[in-house]
């Protein structure tokens, strides 16, 4: 059973993967350079009020956490 | 006799990954910032003979991708393409490969002379990582060269596949990447609509890929040609059956990395580093905040308790040094206008300077260890929250705290900014942030006039007031300025490095070198441009051209309670702001111990509130200019910052007395 929530809702340690990115074309962009994509494994660092970090394709990333409501990641 | 022969190299490579300790180790002492002509991006160029030749190294801004997506990856990008390097080196980290690998891709698009430089073996050995080195060269089809560069090791092997490569003598077969069968055809169509090359110095293949990438830049180059509106009419066809072409193209690039690294890496499952570990303690939600703060009140101890220190040693030879060398000298000038320019003009100008460069060299000192720790990049996830409360982006952070001491090294703390808008707005709001000679000016008025209480609640009043300014500031550049795309964050976390001495010091010293160069030349003159307003024509403060500009800006005056004597003691606060002190009891004709009692006596407690405001609000002194006209590198950006902050002073001057009277009287 998955279940797929945006990113910012997920919980320090707790892993899954890209289902798909909204927001501006230069954004999905600049993400999917990082290697957020769909598709990609990620893993969050921390989260709280503030960035959310994440690990993905072997480094880390922090982003900000109204980008972070528009990744969709699928969840076991 | 053998002629010497200049090859140009360019370093590419992204951010954090070693790449100023390799241009350090090539270049050594024998580098500079460059001057690239309306640029707010630090570029710096250094020579390395070696074999006969003289190799001029160019370090691009560090950036992950060649999209125009930001200043940095359009100037790296501008350079490689019509700067025309002999070579392309990209230094990658060999312990993120996976993550640099996607610009090494796209350089393989644009250059077909590159050499990746596999920088922290060791590290990545340390992950347990290895890297079959002639297997992914051989992929790759450029040389790799396997480097430690903290320790020194491959540095000479890179400098001859350098020159092999220039000789002709390695067989390049740089690797082509086809997007299969999604992209393919529709660079094919794409291609259908151009009939020849279409814009000299770019691949035709090159500019359509990024066309569908969406890359603004790459529709401003395709407008020149000739076939432009068949082409760009043709994408857009395009774009409304595959509206996510750009994410696909990006995700086929990921895929190929994937294959790569599966061809050539062996890599045990992802283990914690150590950064993984410490970052749990540093970003921690309640820790997190306090270890920020005690690391930046260490950093602003060090730049300006101690660099007041060195200061005032620095200052105190100067004196000395000028006393015993050359005093006999001064002594014996008795022309007027001589000895004046030289006692008032030329020494203390070069007072000002010398004064600044301990605080500068201090500051640049930490502000290296930060970037170079991998420290910054934590700080502004924590602070981010914080300064768009102000409307300012996270990475700004460290230039509103130095601005408290001094915008001069609060302005040159904007250069962690990646785009050139951000940067530009952080650098306008800095001079509104209360550097620590207006403070003190305001602490002496402040306790003239109020009381205990009442002059906390005016201090407070005031700080209030100029971060007000500085967060509507922020708004207002932020709606003025054309819009990119968004404004979020999105910042690597690097791996901790513990910073190398030689590294940093190099570094500092360029940056310092680079300050004296092109900001204290401005700086001097300037001192020397006030000297002249007080003292011609009469040798006479009051009547002076600066003064007769006080007069007849009276009436300005007048509209904030403020006479001829203040206005002329503001102008001369821009040579410093704790120099409108000293000013004032020249112009009232007193001591400065007794300033006090003359000033609340001709005072009311209003127009010392009034004269306060202005004060905090228009242009710091004339340091923070030279120092903006040299971030910006703009006549026209300095000159808006210093009317701007002007009229703001003038209104907020007239707001307070006008207003002021109605409660007051």
């Amino acid at each position: 059973m998955y279940n797929v929530i945006p990113l910012a809702l997920m919980k320090p340690g707790q892993e899954g993967v890209v289902v798909r990115v909204e927001g501006g074309f230069g954004v999905v962009r600049r993400l999917a350079e990082l290697g957020l994509v769909p598709g990609a494994k990620v893993r969050v660092e921390s989260s709280y009020w503030g960035p959310v970090v994440v690990w993905v394709s072997g480094f880390r990333i922090a982003i900000g956490r109204g980008l972070a409501r528009r990744v969709w990641v699928r969840v076991d | 006799m053998t002629l010497v022969k200049r090859i140009t190299v360019a370093l590419a490579g992204t951010p954090n990954v070693g790449k100023s300790t390799v241009f350090n180790l090539l270049t050594g002492l024998r580098q500079y910032t460059a001057n690239w002509p309306g640029k707010t991006v630090e570029i710096k160029e250094g020579i390395k003979e070696f074999n006969g030749y003289e190799i001029k190294f160019v370090d691009l801004p560090g950036t992950y991708s060649l999209t125009a997506y930001s200043y940095d990856e359009v100037i790296a990008r501008r350079f490689i393409v019509d700067g025309r390097p002999d070579v392309v080196v990209q230094v990658i980290d060999a312990s993120t490969l996976k993550k640099d690998l996607y610009l090494t891709l796209q350089l393989l698009e644009l250059t077909d002379k590159l050499i990746v430089v596999l920088n922290m073996m060791d590290i990545a050995k340390m992950k347990g990582m290895e890297i079959n080195v002639a297997k992914l060269s051989k992929i790759l089809g450029v040389p790799v060269i396997p480097m430690i560069a903290v320790k020194g090791i491959g540095v000479e092997d890179l400098l001859k596949k350098i020159i092999e490569v220039v000789e002709g003598r390695v067989r390049l077969k740089p690797l082509r990447i086809s997007y299969g069968e999604k992209v393919e055809p529709l660079v094919e169509k794409l291609r259908g609509a151009v009939h020849k090359n279409i814009i000299e110095g770019y691949s035709t293949r090159w500019l359509l890929i990024k066309l569908l990438e969406g890359d603004k830049e790459a529709v401003e180059i395709l407008k020149k040609s000739p076939e432009y509106n068949d082409v760009i009419s043709l994408y857009n066809e395009i774009l409304k059956t595959n509206p996510n072409i750009g994410v696909v193209i990006a995700s086929l690039r990921h895929k190929m990395i994937d294959t790569i690294c599966k061809l050539s890496v062996r890599q045990p499952k992802e283990l914690r580093t150590l950064s993984e570990r410490v970052d749990r303690i540093v970003l921690h939600k309640v820790i997190g905040l306090p270890i920020l703060v005690g690391v930046f009140s260490t950093a602003f101890f060090a730049v300006f308790t101690v660099g007041e220190f060195l200061s005032d040693i620095v200052s105190s030879l100067f004196s000395l040094v000028v006393d015993t060398l050359v005093g006999s000298y001064l002594a014996e000038i008795t022309d007027p206008l001589a000895r004046s320019l030289t006692m008032d003009g030329v020494l203390p100008a070069f007072d000002v300077i010398v004064s600044f460069i301990p605080m500068i060299t201090m500051f640049l000192l930490v502000y290296a260890v930060m970037e170079d720790s991998g420290y910054m990049a934590r700080a502004t996830v924590i602070m981010d929250k914080y300064m768009h409360l102000l409307g300012l982006h996270g990475k700004a952070f460290l230039s509103v705290l130095m601005g408290f001491g001094c915008n001069v090294p609060g302005i040159m703390a904007t250069r962690g900014l990646e785009h050139h808008r951000d940067r530009l707005i952080a650098i306008l709001v800095n001079p509104l942030v209360p550097c620590a000679a207006r403070l003190g000016v305001m602490v002496f008025i402040v306790n003239l006039f109020f009381e205990p209480f009442r002059a906390t609640l005016v201090m407070v009043w005031l700080i209030v007031l100029s971060l007000l300014l500085v967060a509507l500031t922020g708004a207002l550049l932020d709606k003025v300025i054309v819009k990119r795309e968004f404004t979020e964050l999105i910042i690597e976390l690097p791996e901790y490095h513990i910073p190398s001495i030689k590294n940093i010091a190099l570094l500092t010293w360029v940056r310092v070198k680079a300050f004296v160069k092109r900001a204290c030349t401005l700086i001097f003159a300037s001192v020397i441009l006030i000297w002249f307003l007080y003292t011609f024509p009469t040798y006479e403060v009051e009547t002076s051209f600066g003064a007769q500009l006080g007069r007849s800006l009276e009436p300005l005056g007048k509209l904030m309670g403020l006479d001829w004597k203040a206005i002329v003691s503001l102008i001369f606060g821009l040579l410093a702001k704790e120099q409108v002190l000293a000013a004032m009891s020249v112009i009232y004709r007193v001591e400065e111990e007794s300033l006090g009692e003359v000033l609340k006596s001709v005072w009311s407690p209003l127009q010392a509130l009034t004269f306060l405001t202005v004060l905090m609000v228009y242009q710091p002194c004339v340091a923070t200019i030279a120092v903006i006209r040299k971030e910006t590198n703009s006549w026209k950006w300095t000159l808006l910052s210093t009317v701007y902050t002007l009229s703001l002073a003038l209104i907020l001057g007239i707001l307070t007395y006008n207003i002021g009277s109605l409660f007051l009287r």
